[in-house]
């Protein structure tokens, strides 16, 4: 039931409707029919959908230290073109990925990251 | 640092995979009682292998110290999400972890030298003797081999119990089931097969692989004690997952084996995998589906548990000449409860196998062993793979103990029964006696025939059961150090040509005359 209530309120902002309008009416609708107990977790199952879109709609990029951004832009560029990514994008610094970058959009993911591939190169010497 | 050392680490940065290719993501957004629903990883295939980026976030230190890389297996695709058992410790999976698919469905690494070996059922060695040679991956779910593919059951393989191998024959690419209550000596038999594969000749003889579903550590370890000191671990290979390890790993351990078992039938060699026991896996697989909230049915089983395990069972085969003849020859085991055939899973594996052994409680408790109702034991196919000389001796034993059973009732009032009768009854008492046998002491097929053929021609006559089993041994004895070339001839030909006959007929005179004490005592 609530899956069904959440997928609708997603169509209606997909769609342009006004914010107000759609929790208006998603209340009204949930009262009338007796579901107003489950308006939260209706509204909290849409928020985490908004988030995750917003997380996986904008490509984010996380590099060792501050410096990289400019010293890896060439690898940055081709990283976030091979993932299809277009606009501005997140930078996140992460000392524990030692050097290289990570790129993330949409689910997919590019890990040019030192630590990974050391701990790959320590994995296929030890195996 | 040495310069091999450092040649190697050079070899390996070589062959580094440095690609820059995106990796198809998920995130973790729940997780409990070994289940993980993940968002996004929208292309991931039903049974693919994913890795839960268990080192995210620690330091390379930390990274390197865990060497335990958590696997998933993907069984729920659903709407908006997938659902992954977690196979290992699901306490190092967090809400909000990376999960990356690896595009492979789930699969074990296998070659020759897993032979000998103890693993888990994700392939990995578990008895500390050091990493396992591999050639190559084999899927753990693959579609059994079609009909073109194979050819009909036409070769033994041999329990080394009389009973069996006399009265229900097992051939090689036949799927016979074990099944009885607890402590009627399933296992047991199981492993003396096993143990038995030792009399096989090198090149016949099958890889064996014992998979313990579920079982107390304590019990698989002790078989491995047994299987070792018979001198048969060099030739078997465990798999073993106890009662403490999650259910998705109960659930994959069988498929493991057929998979381990696939590698060697493809190159032609035999298999003898010993499933113990089918019934644990299905409680395993029970569990497992409610968690992934699959309708349960009957008994709470979720409805593809016929599916589960005819798919498994109908991956053991025998191949046609073309791809090489090996075969796989399954002996899945299942627990009844108080006798009750009729429960849900042992009628389904009833019905999918080609035969069953019925072990009774009561038999079992009257010190018939192995405690085999052997009234209602069958083999749908395993009488055509039967060798020449056994198919000789046994058709006589079948009748005897049927007749003998008819009669059976009677025995309390021995004194008022005919002639006739009593003489059944003693003949079938007899027979009884000679087909008990101790734990770990299978028979090789020859010696069963001489001592089979022996009970159909008077080896008995004149004897008191309780001296049956003396008699057999001293006779058995008698055999091998005074007609040794009779022995020889049945065990190279397989057959009882008249000749062969003829001299054992006359073993037996000679030996009864020589040992006339085993029948007055």
């Amino acid at each position: 039931m609530e899956k069904v209530y959440v997928q609708a309120v997603m169509e209606l902002l997909a769609s342009g409707s006004d914010i107000e309008t759609v929790l208006g009416n998603l209340r009204a609708v949930m009262t009338a029919r007796g579901h107003v107990k489950a308006l939260p977790t209706v509204l909290g199952a849409v928020v985490r959908t908004l988030e995750e879109q917003s997380d996986t709609a904008v490509p984010s990029i996380t590099i060792a230290r501050e410096s990289d951004a400019s010293a890896l832009a060439g690898e940055i560029k081709t990283a976030l073109n091979t993932l299809g990514a277009k606009g501005a994008h997140t930078v996140t610094v992460d000392d524990s990925i030692i050097g290289g970058i990570i790129a993330t959009h949409n689910h997919r993911q590019i890990d040019q990251s030192y630590r990974t591939k050391l701990v790959t190169l320590y994995q296929s010497i030890t195996n | 640092m040495s310069t091999p050392i450092i040649e190697r680490i050079k070899q390996e940065i070589a062959s580094l995979d440095t690609s820059s290719l995106p990796t198809d993501i998920g995130v973790v957004t729940s997780v409990g009682d070994g289940i993980a629903t993940l968002s996004g990883l929208t292309g991931a295939q039903m049974m693919e292998m994913v890795v839960f980026a268990a080192t995210e976030g620690m330091t390379l230190e930390q990274s390197l110290a865990t060497d335990v890389v958590l696997y998933g297996l993907v069984l729920n695709l659903e709407e908006d999400v997938v659902k992954v058992v977690v196979l290992g410790e699901s306490m190092l999976v967090r809400e909000g972890m990376t999960v990356h698919r690896t595009g492979k469905l789930l699969s074990v690494p296998v070659g020759e030298g897993i032979v000998g070996r103890v693993v888990n059922a994700l392939g990995e060695m578990i008895d500390g003797k050091g990493a396992i040679k591999t050639d190559r991956d084999m899927p753990i779910e693959r579609v059994a081999y079609g009909v073109m593919d194979r050819s009909s059951v036409n070769e033994p393989i041999h329990t080394g119990i009389k009973a069996i191998d006399s009265m229900i024959p097992i051939g090689r690419g036949q799927r016979e089931l074990i099944i009885g209550d607890r402590g009627t000596g399933k296992t047991t038999i199981a492993i003396d097969t096993i143990i038995n594969q030792k009399y096989e000749p090198k090149e016949k003889r099958p890889i064996c692989i014992y998979v313990a579903i579920g079982q107390k550590r304590s019990k698989t370890a002790n078989i491995m004690g047994q299987l070792e000191k018979a001198g048969a671990m060099e030739y078997t290979t465990i798999i073993a997952t106890s009662a403490s390890e999650a259910s998705p790993l109960l659930f994959l351990a069988p498929f493991t084996g057929m998979a381990i078992g696939e590698y060697f039938m493809q190159q032609g060699k035999d298999v003898l995998i010993i499933l113990d026991d089918l019934s644990k896996h299905a409680v395993a697989y029970r569990q497992m589906s409610l968690l992934l909230r699959r309708p349960p049915g009957r008994e709470a089983y979720p409805g593809d548990i016929f599916y589960l395990h005819s798919r498994l069972l109908e991956r053991s085969a025998k191949l046609s000449e073309e791809l090489g003849s090996g075969s796989i020859t399954a002996l899945p085991i299942i627990e009844t409860q108080e006798g009750d055939v009729s429960a849900y899973i042992p009628t389904n594996v009833i019905s999918i196998t080609d035969g069953q052994i019925f072990l009774e409680t009561d038999l079992f408790n009257k010190g018939i062993r192995p405690a085999l109702n052997v009234g209602i034991s069958v083999s749908r196919v395993g009488s055509s793979a039967q060798t020449k000389a056994m198919k000789a001796v046994a058709g006589k034993i079948r009748l005897e103990l049927a007749q003998f059973r008819e009669l059976e009732a009677f025995m309390q009032f021995a004194s008022d029964l005919d002639a006739d009768t009593k003489a059944r009854i003693d003949s079938g008492r007899k027979y009884v006696e000679m087909l008990k046998q101790t734990q770990n002491n299978p028979m090789p097929f020859y010696k069963q025939v001489i001592s089979i053929y022996g009970a159909n021609n008077g080896l008995f006559d004149g004897a008191k059961p309780e001296a049956v089993r003396t008699i057999e041994d001293t006779y058995q004895d008698f055999m091998n150090r005074d007609r040794k070339e009779t022995v020889d001839v049945i065990m190279n030909t397989r057959a009882l040509s008249d000749e062969v006959k003829e001299a054992l007929t006359k073993s037996i005179a000679d030996f009864k005359e020589a040992n006339a004490v085993l029948y007055t005592a």
